[in-house]
């Protein structure tokens, strides 16, 4: 039944290691063929201000970081007087009468299809090829 | 002369292609003209052609490559961008329509969908129908009842179990969101760490605008740990988090039935 759990996309799945990976120390002799991306600035945070780099190296996107104010750090845990006006029960699975059914969006590929879209663009630029992401 | 009898129609059910997901249109009350649904999927098509980010000669296509300045957009693209940046601070930036990794590009799919049913929606109450129900690849509005029952029971998509569901929501007004991993893997990006969320399987937002309610199931799943505590803070919309130790929380008004 987990096996849904598996049945990830690869390319996210890409960014999810490399982001996992942390920083790669930059080394002289790698210096050289290693550039780093900024993202836009979001203002919206609720950290502040943060801006994403990424890392290319040898055509691969090897680190993904976030930069943000380091006095707001991120909360890791559910706030617990929160939790009390949520309900909590065990998932269950039921087959029952019904008129429609909701699920996961269909234009969701739409995010992969941007992603392609600035893999392409990165290759352009010949900074990566499409095998850094497949 | 007399008048000629009142044709009577319906129940009427359609479902075509567009967006790339299936559309699905059905409408109980008599005396709808079947042309109300041909408007209804055209007014789709056009919203494909005008905000796709897979047609090269969108508007959205043509903005992305600078051929096309805001000021000069349909005003439907600018009310959409416009209700973006809302949802984008509403949700504290979970909400972002910027493309990852790629200055100045923008994909607003995230809200054009649920937006473009509820127009659709328009359309059909324009045409006098009162009973009827959109759902546009899981992403769902209803108003008034199906044949033969009060409300409408809806059904939250199991993560794992493709033949059930984990809930009903009933309703007889409103709309029903839900993002989730199980069908196109880990797709929801947190535009503020740069990773992906692990620890949600599925959030579904119940509440009276679909755009909004997508947006903020887009929104709360890239949140993930924190999303329970954002909905908690909700007024109009109810929200449902499956997280993957298999536990449900739902917000108070949640209506299941």
């Amino acid at each position: 039944m987990t096996d849904s759990k598996l049945k990830r996309n690869a390319l996210p799945l890409t960014f999810a290691a490399v982001a996992a990976t942390g920083v790669l120390s930059s080394s002289p002799a790698l210096a050289a063929t290693s550039t780093t991306y900024k993202g836009a600035v979001a203002q919206q945070s609720r950290w502040g201000p943060i801006q994403v780099t990424i890392t290319v190296r040898n055509k691969k996107i090897t680190n993904v970081k976030a930069a943000v104010s380091p006095d707001n750090p991120r909360s890791t845990f559910i706030e617990s007087q929160a939790l009390p006006q949520l309900k909590q029960e065990v998932l269950q699975a039921q087959n029952v009468t019904i008129n429609t059914v909701s699920g996961a969006s269909d234009t969701s590929g739409g995010y992969v299809a941007s992603l392609q879209s600035a893999v392409k663009k990165a290759v352009k630029a010949k900074a990566l090829t499409t095998k850094a992401l497949l | 002369m007399t008048a000629p009898p009142p044709v009577i129609y319906g129940p009427l059910d359609r479902v075509e292609h567009i967006m790339g997901m299936p559309i699905g249109i059905e409408i109980h009350d008599p005396e709808i003209d079947p042309q109300t649904l041909d408007a209804a999927f055209a007014w789709f098509r056009w919203v494909d052609a005008t905000f796709s980010t897979y047609k090269a000669d969108s508007e959205i296509s043509r903005l992305n490559r600078g051929e096309l300045t805001l000021a000069d957009a349909h005003p439907e693209v600018r009310a959409v961008l416009a209700r973006c940046q809302e949802l984008s601070e509403e949700t504290e930036g979970y909400f972002d329509i910027r493309v990852p990794f790629l200055r100045g590009v923008i994909d607003p799919s995230g809200l054009v969908k649920g937006w473009s049913v509820e127009r659709a929606g328009q359309i059909l109450a324009e045409a006098g129908a009162h009973n009827y129900a959109i759902n546009a690849g899981g992403d769902i509005i209803v108003r008034g009842h199906p044949p033969g029952a009060d409300i409408w029971r809806i059904g939250i998509k199991h993560p794992f179990e493709h033949d059930y569901v984990a809930a009903v929501v009933g309703a007889t007004n409103g709309a029903v969101a839900t993002s989730a991993t199980y069908e196109r893997g880990q797709h929801i990006f947190n535009p503020h760490t740069g990773g992906l969320p692990t620890d949600v399987l599925s959030v579904s937002i119940t509440g009276p605008d679909l755009g909004t309610a997508d947006a903020y199931a887009t929104a709360v799943f890239a949140m993930g740990q924190d999303g329970p505590t954002w909905v908690a803070t909700l007024t109009d919309y109810e929200a449902m988090i499956i997280l993957d130790t298999r536990t449900v929380l739902t917000t108070a008004g949640f209506s299941q039935v």
